[in-house]
């Protein structure tokens, strides 16, 4: 729906080569969200893990989501954080200005990715602190220039009121 | 105009578009192979309708000559309906993607209560879904990938696509519907 969605307002490109660059960028936000799965569903919904559905109120419980979490703040967001960093560097501008995910304008991988890896800065994932990102000021950055961009701009400032 | 960048399409050859933005090539229903030849001092080529006698089948009679209505022009709702929960979720990319291409949309946030009963009535048992309520123009697209949308939507999801009155007329997705338990409650990350 996301790819429709760009299409039809101009954020999915229309050459192959491009598109390839969107896709690619859409998967690892996808592998991201795919290793936050477990974590998420261990404390919402460990049936699913094979495990009682009260095990996030019982002592072992407890540890083992701290363990996972803390593990996945401290491995898995460093190294995603820089496959971001280091694919906005690869399409940065020939002054050295970092852009976009897929070059110089704004796609749908931008759209996709931004929600993704701010979520974790956000304070609502227990166990991963909000500070996660501080050590990549160019995806900080990079969120504030979505987040600016018409439309959105004036959408999240509607929401916010 | 098309989308595609080849700016002289040769109209005694067959289609040159490679790649799969060509939505009608997709659908057996290109007709670049039909493309007039740009007129004398014009930048564009001749966009007279091809006469109804002329079209390949009763399908591509989706394509060129029905009059286009401008998102709202027409109604005052508008012609997509987004329902999500009122998060970031997977529901935001999309609605960051047509707050940026200027689509007026319906954002339907639910709220986590009206879940319960809101699932049993989705195709997929789960949300983001989108509803098209009609056909509509895209400013960024032009026309061609407007047909394109249409011819999309009318042979994925048979006539249902321009139904106002059938509220799933038009579902697609979905990602993982990780964030609802399987009872339908919500719990926080």
């Amino acid at each position: 729906m996301l790819r429709y969605a760009g299409r039809l307002g101009g954020s999915y490109p229309t050459e192959i080569s491009e598109q390839l660059e969107v896709e690619k960028v859409l998967g690892l936000e996808a592998d991201l969200d795919k290793a936050w799965t477990p974590l998420y569903q261990i404390a919402n919904w460990p049936q699913a893990l094979g495990y009682p559905s009260d095990f996030k109120n019982t002592d072992e419980g407890k540890a083992k989501i701290k363990e996972m979490r803390e593990a996945f703040a401290r491995d898995t967001i460093p190294k995603f954080y820089g496959y971001f960093t280091a694919q906005l560097k690869a399409h940065a501008a020939e002054d050295g200005t970092l852009q976009f995910m897929a070059g110089a304008k704004p796609t749908v991988a931008d759209f996709a990715v931004v929600p993704s890896i701010e979520k974790y800065t956000l304070g609502f994932t227990d166990h991963v602190p909000t500070t996660v990102m501080d050590p990549y000021p160019e995806l900080k950055e990079y969120i504030a220039r979505v987040k600016a961009l018409p439309g959105i701009r004036e959408y999240l400032a509607a929401l916010k009121k | 105009m098309c989308t595609h960048k080849s700016p002289v399409i040769d109209p005694t050859t067959s289609c040159k578009i490679s790649d799969l933005a060509c939505v009608r090539r997709v659908f057996g229903a290109c007709r670049h192979v039909n493309r007039k030849p740009t007129p004398p001092g014009s930048a564009f080529p001749d966009r007279t309708p091809t006469p109804h006698s002329r079209r390949r089948s009763r399908t591509s009679c989706l394509l060129p000559s029905v009059t286009m209505s401008k998102t709202e022009e027409t109604s005052g709702t508008p012609a997509l309906k987004l329902t999500y929960f009122p998060l970031a979720g997977r529901g935001e990319p999309i609605r960051f993607a047509l707050h940026f291409g200027g689509i007026a949309f319906e954002d339907n946030r639910i709220k986590f209560p009206e879940w319960k009963t809101l699932k049993p009535t989705t195709p997929y048992g789960q949300v983001c879904t989108a509803v098209i309520r009609r056909r509509f123009f895209s400013p960024y697209t032009d026309r061609w990938w407007c047909w394109g949308t249409s011819l999309f939507a009318a042979s994925t999801f048979g006539d249902r696509w321009c139904d106002a009155r059938s509220e799933w007329g038009h579902a697609e997705i979905c990602w993982s519907p990780g964030w609802v338990l399987p009872n339908g409650d919500f719990g926080a990350a």
